[in-house]
């Protein structure tokens, strides 16, 4: 079996050759975890982060041509997906990357049936009740696998303010979790602490 | 709160993030929207919209009502004695026709 083509080399089979077949595995690769980052983005609202995910690879099959290979591929389309939910969230409203306010919201997103899904719903739970910049920086450096000057880099805010969402997210992502009386997420940080 | 949970917070995050999601007809909706393939020959169409803007701005000039003073305007421009009515006619028609040709031609 030909081992797989890079995604550099299937890049270049579409730059060359408008390889429409090359996007599609590229598209394949990616679409996971750009999905990921962009439900925990719109705090699990699976359909508005398909329509994003969906507009992100429209909008990197457009400016391939200007992709310099200066990062990886991945993190290029997230900076594309990031700029897609911030500007759709404009449209929305005003999302302040910069400040702390909280947002709360608690819709629960409908996720697949698996081994741990109270505990994903927990999860999701808590990471709605962040503040959309902490959230996107959590979105960012984890989910999107961003080093800290990568995420401050994609979401266009200072590189400190991105140490400091981290910091406080997770602080309330603890006290969010562990205070969630009943829920295995909860029990589980609480029994790490005996 | 042990540092040991906060090791664990970030271990669910990852562990979150790595959960795969199925694909259920995403890639083929991706590749539907794709917009139409681009021409091979990008530059024929800058060529062309530039060409026929130089040709219009030509026949413009010389078939136009306002041919002579355009036409004085130019042999003006090169022999110097100053700026004419007729030179300005000409160097402003010039730089309304590149730019148009310009936009044009770079336009998506």
């Amino acid at each position: 079996m030909a081992p797989a083509a890079s995604d550099a080399e299937l890049i270049f089979a579409i730059r060359e050759r408008d390889d429409r077949n090359a996007f599609a595995e590229l598209v394949r690769r990616h679409q996971s975890r750009v999905r990921t980052v962009l439900r925990r983005l719109t705090k699990g609202d699976a359909a508005l982060a398909d329509d994003l995910a969906q507009e992100t690879f429209v909008l990197a099959w457009r400016n391939l041509a200007h992709f310099r290979f200066e990062a990886r591929f991945s993190t290029w389309l997230y900076r594309i997906a990031f700029n897609a939910w911030q500007s759709d969230a404009r449209k929305r409203r005003e999302v302040l990357l910069d400040s702390d306010e909280d947002m709360p919201a608690f819709e629960v997103a409908v996720t697949e049936p698996g081994v741990d899904h109270a505990s994903r719903i927990d999860l999701e739970r808590a990471l709605a009740t962040l503040s959309d910049g902490e959230r996107a920086a959590i979105s960012a450096c984890y989910y999107a696998d961003l080093s800290h000057e990568e995420a401050a880099e994609a979401l266009g805010i200072p590189l400190g303010t991105v140490k400091t969402h981290i910091l406080r997210a997770k602080a309330k992502l603890k006290a969010r979790l562990a205070g969630d009386g009943g829920s295995p997420l909860g029990d589980r940080i609480e029994r790490k602490d005996e | 709160m042990s540092e040991r949970n906060d090791d664990w917070i970030e271990r669910q995050l990852r562990e979150d993030a790595r959960r795969p999601l199925d694909d259920s007809g995403f890639t083929a909706a991706v590749v539907s929207r794709l917009p139409a393939r681009a021409s091979s020959y990008p530059w024929l169409r800058t060529g062309l919209i530039l060409g026929s803007t130089a040709i219009g701005g030509l026949l413009a000039a010389l078939l136009g009502p306002v041919g002579p003073l355009v036409v004085d305007g130019f042999r003006e421009i090169f022999n110097f004695r100053g700026m004419t009515p007729g030179m300005s006619a000409m160097i402003a028609m010039t730089v309304v026709l590149a730019v148009s040709g310009y936009v044009l031609a770079t336009e998506d």
